[in-house]
């Protein structure tokens, strides 16, 4: 195989926000249910020694290759920023065909137009239950636009991922997040 | 408590997991039945699950001793029971566990030690992965000794490289180490787990001998082997043993160089004359490369598409990656250094294995290095620059 068939069949993913987000079990979501569609995904995470409040990336790439590469990303095909230090930092990570999924409760200061989509998660999540599941509306959003897992796979992934008390509610999430942006 | 079989217990049989998991997995379908440890990042989730895990098997036991040198002589001590053992641990307890590492290297005694490596000296950067303690898991304890050390790449084969190590440390009756590092400790990727019945278990040589002519260190009575038969502890032999010379009786001799050195060459012969059992490694493109890139663990992950990369433009550039580190795959070095141009060595370090590549390959070929620090990975812009610099 060669890179270049690599770069067609591999998509790579960066989460990115601050300590206690969901941002990284979000990206586990989503490889659990990469692994449902019987893709292969390789994730990594990255974080400060605080629990909470520290800056934290989690890279995924999702691929239908045998031997995906190993994320270590200089650019991404898809940036989803939960906040505004996140959106900052990790802009540059970025290239012209790029989609950029930003949580604009939290993101105000924007310099990328292009292939942008804005979601008030925060907004949806507490109106829900509380801010604890943004990210899972995030996720939502980032299926809908990408189709990069298939719905049943990611409910499927979800539902096995979040205490079973809040299974429900997670759900509601995910179908928020979902509807959230058009077909296109 | 319900006692339940490890097929049972690890469900599904395709995962998306972590390093850390691959290896609990590895260990528990390898019938490793104890586990002793202290918490360590980026090592902890060894031990926490081993804690979820053992106790629900028959005969598990976990033990969360009071440092790592407790732990690492809780599984010296419980191996003798004839039973698999492990403890995990990073770089600080790693070198904790040194004195201990020799102890059961001179007593002969199987057990594993993972050493998930995080950036050192010292505490270093817990949380990032590097590859400092290459030389100090073949070196780090004192005296003249042999050891088997072996380095996944990946989820998957850290899976099946931790099985091996336990087949490797009855068969030879040797503590094994295995390496790992914090990216494969929290690397998640797909794992497909393997059912118990299509692991294979090598056991250890059991004692057949009349009692009477029982010593613990005879070796080669039922089977032509350098390694001695393994009893345990409270059967029918006696058996005695220290960290002091000892000759086959397992009496000290603290005198004698004869002695000494024969139980030392013993020691060291043991492993040597396996080597071509024990040595495993993968290589690609050799058949017409002109640069051979020499890399293993975590740090040869980007090197796979560094490699189609350089080839696409032109370089003919092939890879060779030990995943048995010690003993030391020397005769492939040398065999390799016999037809090409040049060696290059990648590593998250200043330099370990480098120095073998450059012992082994006796000035056949030039050797080259690229080293990357503070829990970089090699990135592809880099080694194509290498790649490029004739």
């Amino acid at each position: 195989m060669n890179s270049g068939k690599k770069e067609k069949t591999q998509t790579s993913i960066r989460f990115s926000g601050v300590g206690g987000m969901g941002v990284i079990l979000s990206s586990i979501i989503l490889g659990k249910a990469a692994i449902y569609d019987n893709k292969n995904a390789v994730q990594t995470q990255s974080y400060g020694a605080e629990q909470r409040g520290s800056k934290v990336k989690s890279d995924i790439l999702i691929s239908d290759l045998d031997d995906p590469s190993y994320p270590v990303f200089d650019k991404v095909d898809i940036l989803v920023a939960f906040s505004q230090e996140a959106y900052d930092y990790y802009v540059t990570s970025t290239k012209k065909k790029s989609l950029l999924l930003i949580n604009s409760d939290l993101i105000e200061k924007t310099s990328i137009k292009r292939n942008r989509f804005n979601i008030s998660a925060t907004s949806i999540a507490e109106e829900l239950l509380s801010k604890k599941i943004t990210n899972v509306v995030m996720l939502g959003a980032l299926i809908k636009l990408s189709k990069i897992v298939s719905r049943e796979s990611i409910l499927k992934a979800i539902v096995e991922s979040v205490p079973k008390s809040y299974v429900d509610v997670n759900v509601k999430a995910f179908e928020r997040g979902y509807d959230f942006f058009q077909d296109n | 408590m319900k006692e339940i079989t490890v097929d049972e217990l690890i469900q599904p049989k395709v995962q998306f997991v972590t390093g850390n998991d691959a290896i609990v997995y590895g260990a528990l379908l390898a019938n490793c039945r104890f586990f002793a440890g202290y918490p360590i990042t980026p090592a902890t989730e060894i031990l926490e699950s081993m804690t979820q895990y053992l106790p629900l098997l028959k005969e598990g036991y976990c033990i969360q001793m009071e440092d790592e040198i407790g732990s690492i002589g809780a599984i010296i001590g419980a191996s003798w029971n004839n039973v698999r053992t492990m403890t995990a641990t990073s770089g600080p307890g790693f070198s904790l566990m040194q004195e201990n590492l020799g102890y059961a290297c001179m007593t002969e005694t199987p057990c594993v030690i993972v050493d998930v490596q995080r950036t050192g000296p010292s505490t270093g950067q817990p949380t990032k992965p590097a590859q400092g303690d290459v030389m100090e898991s073949r070196w780090g304890t004192h005296g003249d000794h042999n050891i088997i050390v072996l380095y996944p790449n990946s989820v998957q084969e850290a899976l099946w490289t931790t099985i091996r190590a336990f087949n490797l440390a009855d068969k030879y009756r040797t503590p094994v180490v295995l390496l790992s590092d914090a990216a494969i400790a929290h690397t998640r990727e797909r794992l497909e787990i393997p059912l118990e019945k299509e692991v294979e278990i090598i056991k250890r040589i059991p004692v057949t001998i009349d009692k009477s002519k029982y010593h613990p260190f005879r070796t080669g009575y039922s089977v032509p082997s350098k390694v001695p038969e393994m009893d345990r502890f409270g059967n029918k032999y006696h058996t005695y043993l220290t960290g002091l010379t000892h000759d086959w009786k397992a009496y000290p001799e603290t005198n004698s160089a004869e002695v000494h050195e024969k139980l030392v060459r013993r020691l060291y012969e043991k492993i040597d004359d396996n080597r071509h059992d024990i040595i495993k490694y993968e290589e690609k493109y050799l058949e017409d490369a002109d640069i051979v890139i020499v890399c293993y663990g975590i740090a040869s992950r980007t090197v796979y598409s560094a490699v189609e990369t350089a080839r696409e433009k032109g370089f003919k550039v092939g890879l060779f990656r030990p995943i048995t580190l010690w003993p030391f795959p020397e005769d492939k070095i040398y065999d390799i250094s016999l037809d090409i141009d040049k060696f290059l060595v990648i590593e998250m370090n200043l330099g370990q294995i480098y120095h073998s590549v450059l012992e082994y390959s006796k000035g056949n070929c030039q050797v080259e290095s690229l080293f990357t620090l503070g829990g970089q990975l090699p990135r592809e812009k880099e080694i194509l620059k290498k790649i490029r610099k004739r």
